[in-house]
């Protein structure tokens, strides 16, 4: 095996690792995103509906 | 007289192959590692935001410590743009635009700022490039709301 092919193996299985530990980690994101809309809005006293919740947020 | 600059460098014209794999994988790992240093300096940016945010209340010192944090979130929102971060660069011209147009600090300003500030950290942690989904471009929409209610 050439240095570059075990480079390019290494970049691979990082850059692998690191979307498992993301996809992993989407829906506590997404709802920590969705918590901090609800605080900005309760700042001005204002609710909307949240489309993360129901939408795209929620990968369960 | 020649204007040429004389250069140790030198060049071997005598490659016939070029390993396009190999390079492409360095120029990979090159902008790996601005995108990291990118991410480690907009947390510590970040972290300066917020102990300014600390300070702000006091009104005579409020206007340069503003601008103080106009100056970090433009630097971020360049950055951002630079490597894809088009959410932190949006969010960033949101927030430095609101900031132009404020003289003093107030409490529910300065809450704002710190919500911006989480859901920066939140956007860079998560590595989302572009302008994000539905879930981003909802934030985008509720801090533009805010920032228009906050002046």
């Amino acid at each position: 095996m050439t240095n570059s092919t075990a480079t390019n193996r290494g970049v691979r299985q990082a850059s692998e690792r690191a979307d498992a530990k993301r996809h992993l980690d989407d829906n506590g994101y997404h709802v920590a995103l969705d918590l901090l809309m609800s605080e900005i809005e309760a700042l001005f006293g204002r609710r909307s509906p949240r489309l993360s919740l129901a939408g795209e947020g929620m990968k369960l | 007289m020649s204007t040429v600059p004389e250069t140790e460098m030198t060049i071997d014209f005598n490659v016939t192959e070029v390993d396009y794999e190999a390079s492409k994988t360095r120029l990979e790992y090159a902008l790996g590692v601005f995108v990291e240093e990118f991410r480690i300096n907009s947390f510590r940016n970040l972290d300066r935001v917020e102990a300014i945010l600390d300070n702000l209340g006091d009104k005579e010192a409020d206007k340069a410590l503003i601008n103080s944090v106009l100056a970090i979130l433009s630097n971020i929102e360049g950055q951002g743009r630079s490597f894809d971060f088009e959410l932190i660069s949006e969010l960033g011209e949101m927030t430095c635009d609101f900031l132009r147009r404020v003289e003093t600090g107030s409490e529910k300003m300065v809450l704002l700022l710190r919500k911006v500030v989480q859901a920066m950290r939140l956007v860079i942690q998560q590595d989302v490039r572009g302008e994000g989904g539905l879930t981003e471009r909802a934030l985008v929409a509720c801090l533009r709301d805010a920032f228009s209610e906050a002046v």
